[in-house]
């Protein structure tokens, strides 16, 4: 207690406090078994909605955030090669919402198309029928969470433990029979589990597209399955954010290699800067001045095409800006 | 006894009887008793070996910090004051540091210059690749203290993140890579000074990389992932961490006016409905009210389909973490997907059936969150003198460094039973 505090003081319970500037997440990059990064002090993976705003941007700065858009699912689709993903990610289709009519025994609405299904004059009918709710509908959050549990390995027993389940009126076996009816429409799907679910569970090691290992230490067949099936998914998504990360803190600085990189910050300050990584989600921050351009390139990095199975696959991004005073406009990079 | 932990060297991680209560740390037990054979022949362990104690001999210090520029690489650690202990807490007194056929040295800061030792171990990382396990503490703490930026090592290695790629669901404290890799004796158990530790880590962090660096060469796809995903990231991490992100103090300043009065509608509600001051954060004091007195799990089995399963905390009592309460409430009053727990949802779920000491209950458990996981960390806790208010001068908060200690500002009544 050595210097005046010139900050602005709350009080809580009659006790002053200060607020803190600046706050530095303590990550580790080593504690979950997935290779996705844990945080903590505060635990920003897990930041609600309503206290996002805690984050505040530097003077001078602006910031791009980024969401990559159902990348599980696609990682999924593409290692499955289930045709209603791939075809639902190829033509923009509203995947939850098919994916809910498969749980629930409904009829495919006539147009797949978002904004058709739920406001368009092509699905008044198909919404009539089903008395459907628009995106808000409880039966295609039932059916993304239901989706959800079951890539992963989740048990359709188990269904019923989804919050809400009661509030639809969905029973213990409704929602267990909504869910087979949902696996039985999936074979590729279920065919993918059972090949990887299998050899994880008979090798105890399971490996994901790049290469990254999970040695499975459960004496528990079932345990071993579901890790199996999980690791090729979600480490996958765990090493495309890493290597985004890398990759934006390269480009953007204009350097090839980390050697370059390190040799140039000694000297001058990044020209991005890592604001979060929350979920599928990375926020940066660059000048206000090069914003434009900076994050123009670090979209492009998100959206960079990969391999995955021997196949292309690209991620398109959600994104919004923070503090920009601009008009900030993607420009979509050509394709060569 | 104490004197028998102290002379007698642990020969096992755990003993076979723990296997059962930690199975994580099976394998690593496993690997202990398969050294009995040694242990016998009398090979096993190594003792630690013997520090080199900078400031000892300037001869000697000069040849110990000259072969270490010349090392394949050197591991460190580096040891802090208690991050709680007032105004020295955080600051570096020693150093560890140990190359492959040298012997380990020690920089305390009573025994050698600390501007003398910076200005060196500022080159050193310079020149010499450096292996540290759970880099990130320890380069995070060489910059808060000595200014050693991440961007100043040549090779910046960490034992943590190549155990993580190896082997995912083991533990990686490195209490485990030496039970697993290390000859050395386990140091842990015996109440050794601070520096048999500290070579011991040391050392132990040397041998464990060097195992894992032929266990790479049998495995390039984790080896590629290791040097061309983890430790670029690892160093972009360090960067984040030390340079944090800036807090919307507006913000903060709101929520700490409608959580304090969020937390203080849950007591109230709880109060109301027991009929005298109980304390809702009281495990003891909800299992009473909830399972003795108003049976919640016995009605939530009348009204749902499905009973809610008594589930037990570790130490053997019923718990009444989140998922319990959220079962019990959906009993009551079916719950919404992904809802938004505010006191006004609170009430509402209250009028139309909820059951109110569950709904208070969530709401506390749930601003609680806000409150500890988030806001908490970002307050400095001040001292009102005659000149102002005063602190210790760091306004950038993080990594576990300091916290607020607000229990008994948001005024819990906890400790009391009914």
């Amino acid at each position: 207690m050595a210097e005046i505090y010139n900050g602005r003081v709350v009080y809580v319970g009659g006790e002053p406090f200060g607020i803190a500037k600046r706050y530095s997440p303590s990550i580790g990059l080593h504690s979950q078994d997935t290779g996705r990064w844990s945080q903590k002090d505060p635990p920003d993976a897990q930041l609600p909605s309503r206290m996002r705003a805690i984050k505040g941007i530097d003077p001078g700065t602006a910031q791009l955030g980024y969401d990559l858009s159902n990348i599980e699912l696609r990682v999924v689709a593409t290692l499955s090669g289930d045709q209603m993903f791939l075809d639902s990610f190829s033509n923009g289709w509203d995947l939850h919402t098919l994916n809910c009519t498969e749980f629930f025994g409904m009829d495919y609405p006539p147009s797949r198309i978002k904004a058709d299904i739920h406001t368009g004059a092509v699905c008044a009918e198909w919404r009539k029928q089903y008395d459907w709710k628009g995106e808000e509908d409880a039966r295609r959050k039932w059916g993304k969470i239901s989706n959800f549990r079951l890539l992963y390995g989740g048990s359709s027993k188990t269904m019923y433990k989804i919050p809400g389940t009661a509030a639809m009126g969905l029973s213990r076996e409704a929602a267990q029979i909504a869910a087979e009816r949902w696996l039985s429409a999936h074979p590729a799907l279920n065919a993918f589990w059972n090949t990887v679910g299998t050899e994880a569970m008979q090798r105890y090691v399971v490996r994901n597209a790049y290469g990254r290992r999970r040695v499975l230490t459960s004496q528990e067949e079932q345990s071993r399955f579901r890790e199996g099936v999980n690791h090729p998914i979600q480490s996958h998504v765990s090493d495309l954010i890493n290597q985004i990360v890398v990759k934006t803190f390269l480009a953007c600085n204009n350097c090839l290699t980390m050697d370059e990189l390190r040799r140039l910050l000694l000297i001058q300050p990044s020209a991005v800067e890592l604001i979060g990584q929350m979920h599928d989600s990375l926020t940066f921050a660059f000048s206000e001045s090069d914003f434009d351009r900076l994050a123009n390139l670090a979209l492009d990095i998100a959206e960079a095409p990969t391999t995955l199975q021997g196949k292309v696959f690209q991620i398109p991004v959600s994104y919004y800006t923070k503090g920009y005073p601009g008009d900030f406009q993607r420009v979509p990079k050509r394709s060569k | 006894m104490n004197f028998l932990t102290m002379t007698l060297p642990s020969l096992a991680t755990l003993s076979l009887g723990d296997i059962k209560i930690a199975p994580e740390f099976s394998l690593a037990s496993k690997l202990d008793w398969r050294k009995v054979p040694s242990i016998l022949e009398g090979t096993y362990p190594k003792p630690t070996p013997k520090a080199y104690m900078l400031g000892s001999s300037a001869t000697e210090d000069r040849w110990w910090l000259r072969n270490a520029l010349k090392a394949r690489y050197v591991t460190f650690d580096v040891e802090t004051v208690r991050l709680d202990s007032g105004e020295y807490s955080g600051e570096i007194f020693q150093v560890g540091m140990y190359y492959p056929g040298g012997e380990p040295a020690i920089w305390d800061r009573r025994d050698y210059p600390t501007w003398d030792f910076i200005s060196y171990f500022r080159q050193l990382i310079t020149v010499v690749p450096m292996v540290a396990h759970n880099a990130s503490f320890d380069v995070s703490r060489l910059e808060n203290n000595w200014g050693c930026n991440v961007w100043e090592y040549k090779e910046l290695h960490d034992t943590i993140l190549a155990h993580a790629l190896l082997y995912s669901e083991f533990p990686h404290r490195l209490e485990f890579l030496a039970s697993v890799y290390s000859e050395l004796t386990k140091l842990k158990q015996l109440g050794v000074g601070n520096i048999e530790y500290l070579v011991g880590d040391v050392v132990s962090t040397s041998e464990a990389y060097e195992a894992m660096l032929l266990e790479f060469k049998s495995d390039k796809a984790s080896e590629k992932l290791y040097h061309e995903e983890m430790l670029p990231l690892l160093r972009i991490v360090i960067h984040f961490m030390n340079k944090g992100v800036p807090v919307n103090q507006d913000f903060v300043a709101e929520c700490l006016e409608w959580i304090p009065e969020q937390l203080a509608a849950a007591q109230r509600i709880a109060d109301a409905y027991a009929g005298y001051p109980v304390s809702i954060e009281s495990g003891p004091q909800m299992r009473v009210l909830l399972d003795s007195i108003e049976d919640v799990f016995g009605a939530a089995k009348k009204l749902a389909d499905t009973p809610v399963k008594r589930e037990l905390t570790p130490a053997g009592e019923l718990s009444l973490g989140k998922e319990t309460v959220t079962a019990l409430r959906d009993a009551f009053l079916a719950t919404k997907f992904n809802e938004q727990i505010t006191a006004q949802t609170t009430f509402e779920r209250i009028a139309q059936g909820g059951h109110p000491l569950l709904e208070a209950k969530a709401l506390w458990q749930n601003t609680r969150v806000l409150l500890s996981n988030y806001l908490k960390p970002l307050l400095i806790p001040l001292t009102e003198t005659e000149d102002g208010f005063c602190y210790d001068g760091k306004d950038h908060v993080g990594g576990g460094s300091r916290q607020a200690n607000f229990e008994e500002a948001f005024g819990g009544r906890h400790g009391r039973d009914l």
